[in-house]
């Protein structure tokens, strides 16, 4: 039992590094999409300097600094925590590709997780470092926590990457029954920006609204790291929030189980 | 090791409407086109046995293989494989099986092939001395020691192919199915990788399914020949049992000095070549009357009598199977 563990360690490693090698050979590629989020940068920490100077100090419990750091946050790490729909899983199954992972003895899922590391380790690794870089240099108005405060931040972080992972897996396993999925991506973008606080925290909406859409999962994999970056959440609330956090893992996981398994009843293996 | 008994696999694929109002309308009532891809097929194989699993295109040669190697689920049947039933994916199956499609490629594209190996080394739990003597042993054979490194995106379709049966043959699979392997590749690395495969089958022990278009393949390989066509089987047995049917034919192969006579059409099958060589296929029994009469021509320049080959026997088995 202990040596199967050490094995599917060093799978999922490889995995990692084979990821990582592909990824970075399109290097140029990751150094220019610095550029792509360095726009909206600029652009929501100017948007909100105007608006704070009209003379409000609290907005909704966010101040100028923590709103632009809550956008600056959001903007850096939405390509990593997006659920949108994962490509690679629809196309294996669309085109057949699954078929040389199926004769092998590892786990599509965890396998498949480990590809998505990789390839966001190279994007920490390059864009983000260098908007890292831009945020410190040129927005001074970024807010820092107390250093006891990083520890929860990143642990939410990472739990949210794998609550967002297993939404767009889930989703994406959607290919074993429908070639057309794009109708999905579509209600995904419709839905996601709001719902995870992407396009404005949820304290801006009505009381309502928000108990309501804290019933999904949506909620967990941005705005709640982002307020426990900020000290929004602490204490009873912050438990709370890993809680539900672990809790979506859990029933995702099997919801895409039971989806796995009826799904490659139906896998057809197309192609050659 | 392999038993299948009356597989059957149906392919149900949703069918898109012929106008937008009617693709509406199979959104939400889907019709459903049915495909049988294998009809009730039974055959058995033993440890060790190298089979050649031969069929025109579509006859469902490759979706017994996916069958057989889990990838996908029966419709109905019984299928067992070293004792597991495929489908269920377990471990001590799918560490001795290896399925080799020649389309579908395992490598990762964008960075060398031995990363891929590596990887496998990994998932298969290959100890480090058996990995490097085989990677040594694979890559002498088949002559592509020095393309582990290269890139696969910049490989050629050959090199390629090569980089795929050592990926699949590192764990040293018990149980080998082999789709279209020689696909792409040149006559050297053609002729490398038969005599591989024959030598993996007896040394091993292994047990070997193949399915080719080249029937080269399938004379130097395998020793017995499965046939399927339209998802049935038409013939299972040795493959000499095949030619044997045929034997009672002879082909004539003829060539003339000035043209072709008229006669040589009531001999038997005549295809003519071109103005002054032909072929003419007959029954053996009258082989004797028409080399007396062609010997009686003064025309002739060349007579000889060719073996009926069993890309010959194998087509012929088919068409006279599809006309009944």
């Amino acid at each position: 039992m202990r040596s199967k563990n050490i094995s599917h360690e060093t799978v999922f490693l490889r995995v990692i590094a084979n990821s990582i090698k592909e990824t970075a050979a399109y290097r140029v590629n990751h150094v220019l999409s610095f550029l792509v989020i360095l726009l909206p940068l600029i652009f929501t920490s100017m948007l909100w300097t105007a608006v704070f100077a009209s003379g409000t100090g609290m907005m909704n419990g966010y101040s100028k600094s923590t709103i632009i750091t809550y956008y600056v946050l959001c903007i850096l790490l939405f390509d990593v925590l997006y659920p949108g729909l994962n490509y690679s899983v629809s196309a294996d199954i669309r085109d057949g590709k699954l078929s040389n992972l199926l004769i092998k003895p590892v786990n599509y899922l965890t396998y498949n997780f480990a590809i998505k590391v990789g390839l966001n380790l190279v994007y920490l690794l390059s864009s983000l470092l260098l908007a890292c870089i831009f945020v410190l240099l040129f927005i001074k108005s970024f807010y820092f926590p107390p250093a006891a405060r990083y520890l929860p931040f990143l642990l939410a972080v990472l739990l949210a990457f794998m609550l967002s992972y297993l939404i767009s897996f889930s989703l994406s396993l959607t290919a074993f029954w429908t070639e057309e999925i794009t109708w999905l991506q579509t209600l995904i973008d419709i839905l996601v920006p709001f719902t995870t606080g992407a396009i404005i925290p949820l304290a801006f909406f009505p009381k309502t609204l928000v108990s309501v859409i804290y019933l999904t999962p949506f909620p967990y994999i941005i705005n709640f790291p982002l307020d426990v970056y900020l000290g929004n959440k602490s204490g009873g609330p912050l438990l709370h929030g890993f809680l539900m956090q672990a809790l979506w893992l859990g029933a995702l996981y099997f919801a895409q189980a039971g989806l796995w398994r009826r799904g490659l009843k139906r896998y057809q293996a197309c192609g050659g | 090791m392999i038993h299948v008994s009356n597989l059957t696999k149906i392919f149900r694929s949703s069918l898109p409407g012929d106008n937008a109002l009617q693709a509406v309308q199979r959104l939400i009532f889907p019709k459903y086109k049915e495909t049988v891809a294998v009809k009730d097929v039974s055959f058995s194989i033993s440890e060790g046995e190298f089979v050649g699993y031969v069929g025109p295109n579509g006859a469902g040669k490759t979706t017994t293989l996916k069958v057989l190697s889990g990838v996908i689920h029966p419709t109905s049947g019984d299928v067992r494989v070293m004792g597991h039933v495929p489908a269920s994916r377990h471990p001590a199956f799918l560490n001795g099986i290896a399925f080799l499609m020649g389309q579908k490629s395992q490598l990762w594209w964008d960075i060398p092939a031995i990363e891929t190996f590596r990887l496998n080394k990994a998932i298969y739990r290959i100890p480090q001395r058996v990995f490097e003597d085989r990677l040594d042993e694979l890559g002498t054979l088949l002559r592509a020691r020095e393309l582990f490194d290269v890139p696969v995106r910049k490989l050629s379709l050959g090199q390629r192919m090569k980089m795929e049966i050592i990926a699949s043959l590192l764990h040293g699979p018990k149980v080998l199915f082999l789709d279209e392997p020689t696909l792409g590749l040149d006559l050297f690395s053609q002729e490398a990788i038969r005599e591989f495969f024959v030598e993996y089958n007896r040394v091993h022990k292994a047990t070997i399914m193949l399915t080719s278009h080249y029937t080269h393949d399938l004379e130097v390989m395998a020793k017995r020949i499965i046939m399927i066509d339209h998802g049935s089987i038409i013939y299972d047995g040795d493959k000499a049992g095949i030619l044997s049917e045929f034997s009672k034919e002879r082909v004539l192969k003829l060539k003339f000095r000035t043209h072709i006579p008229p006669e040589t059409a009531e001999m038997g099958t005549l295809t003519v070549e071109n103005d002054k060589e032909c072929q003419v296929k007959m029954p053996e029994k009258d082989l004797r009357e028409a080399l007396k009469q062609l010997s009686q021509n003064d025309d002739i320049l060349e007579i000889s009598i060719a073996e009926i080959s069993l890309e010959y026997a194998i087509k012929k088995y088919l068409t006279r199977n599809s006309i009944s």
